[in-house]
């Protein structure tokens, strides 16, 4: 790598730029921030709200400063990768401490007008596996691109899932199928594709980037 | 507000958010013990949890939330602490 470039862990310092990585990633190479069009929020008021839920500091799920490493560039961030060992913080699937936050810090009347549109996704919602090692939200600037920092920030997490548990057996991620470009890079760190989920729902594509979204699966 | 009352008031509560009108809690029940109860249905349950007792749960609370026992408690306690 070139001596530039660092990986390290993000800080509380680094809320805005893991904001930006999260809607970023949200949008898989297509216009559609599903997390702001299901609450009926703007991307600027989803940005507080991602923030805000960042620095409530709990650990174990992809709205966790200490689930990323950073990709820096002279010390400034360029690249991020988010990933956590599922159940590991007193056994709490991620999915509930997600829903926890949103829960905290989104506006109660957002949530309730959300709730007539969860049908259109209950079929691309993966059930996440307790003990496996998940990643999430990837993003390199598309200045820092070709460096091979995806695959540096990879292995910062497979090594740091070993730390945390020795028998981890594998890691898994879930990327939406119509981004290539990410699926090719997971390949070339020895993620294949192990199950496939499809949305037939007619309103798919007016809230989330594509109908639909694979499993990748490594071993440890 | 006595334990009894509010598993009553929280029994109504489940039901509309599960759309379920004969489900009865019971103190050991998880987001397991209900088919509809998956993360997206329980940020909306505790909305309606917070909005029909009118309390807001600390997020550390929400985090330690194992069942619906634990989830009697914390109304309890909050409801004593900020009485209606």
């Amino acid at each position: 790598m070139n001596s530039n470039y660092t990986i390290r862990k993000a800080s509380i310092l680094d809320v805005a730029f893991l904001a930006d990585v999260i809607i970023g990633a949200e949008k898989s190479m297509s216009d559609n921030l599903g997390l702001a069009l299901f609450f009926g929020l703007d991307e600027t008021e989803l940005k507080k709200l991602i923030v805000a839920m960042l620095e409530e500091e709990v650990d174990g799920c992809e709205f966790s400063i200490s689930s990323f490493f950073l990709a820096c560039h002279d010390e400034n961030p360029v690249g991020a990768l988010g990933g956590w060992l599922e159940g590991y913080y007193d056994d709490m699937p991620s999915s509930l401490l997600k829903s926890n936050l949103i829960g905290y810090v989104f506006p109660k009347e957002n949530i309730i007008q959300a709730q007539s549109k969860f049908e259109i996704i209950k079929d691309i919602q993966f059930v996440r596996e307790k003990g496996a090692y998940q990643l999430e939200y990837s993003f390199v600037d598309s200045e820092h691109r070709g460096r091979r920092l995806t695959q540096q920030l990879m292995k910062a997490h497979l090594d740091y899932a070993q730390q945390l548990d020795p028998d981890v057996r594998k890691a898994q991620l879930q990327p939406f199928e119509n981004n290539k470009v990410i699926i090719g890079v997971h390949e070339k760190t020895g993620f294949r594709i192990v199950k496939r989920y499809v949305s037939h729902h007619k309103d798919i594509l007016d809230y989330m980037p594509y109908n639909a979204k694979v499993l990748m699966e490594r071993p440890f | 507000m006595k334990t009894q009352e509010i598993k009553d008031q929280l029994t109504n509560v489940f039901r509309k958010v599960f759309a379920d009108a004969s489900l009865e809690l019971t103190n050991d029940m998880t987001a397991n013990s209900i088919d509809q109860w998956d993360s997206l249905t329980h940020m909306v349950l505790i909305t309606a949890v917070e909005t029909e007792f009118a309390i807001k749960f600390k997020l550390k609370d929400l985090n330690k939330m194992r069942n619906v026992g634990d989830m009697i408690a914390m109304v309890l306690t909050k409801t004593e602490a900020d009485p209606q």
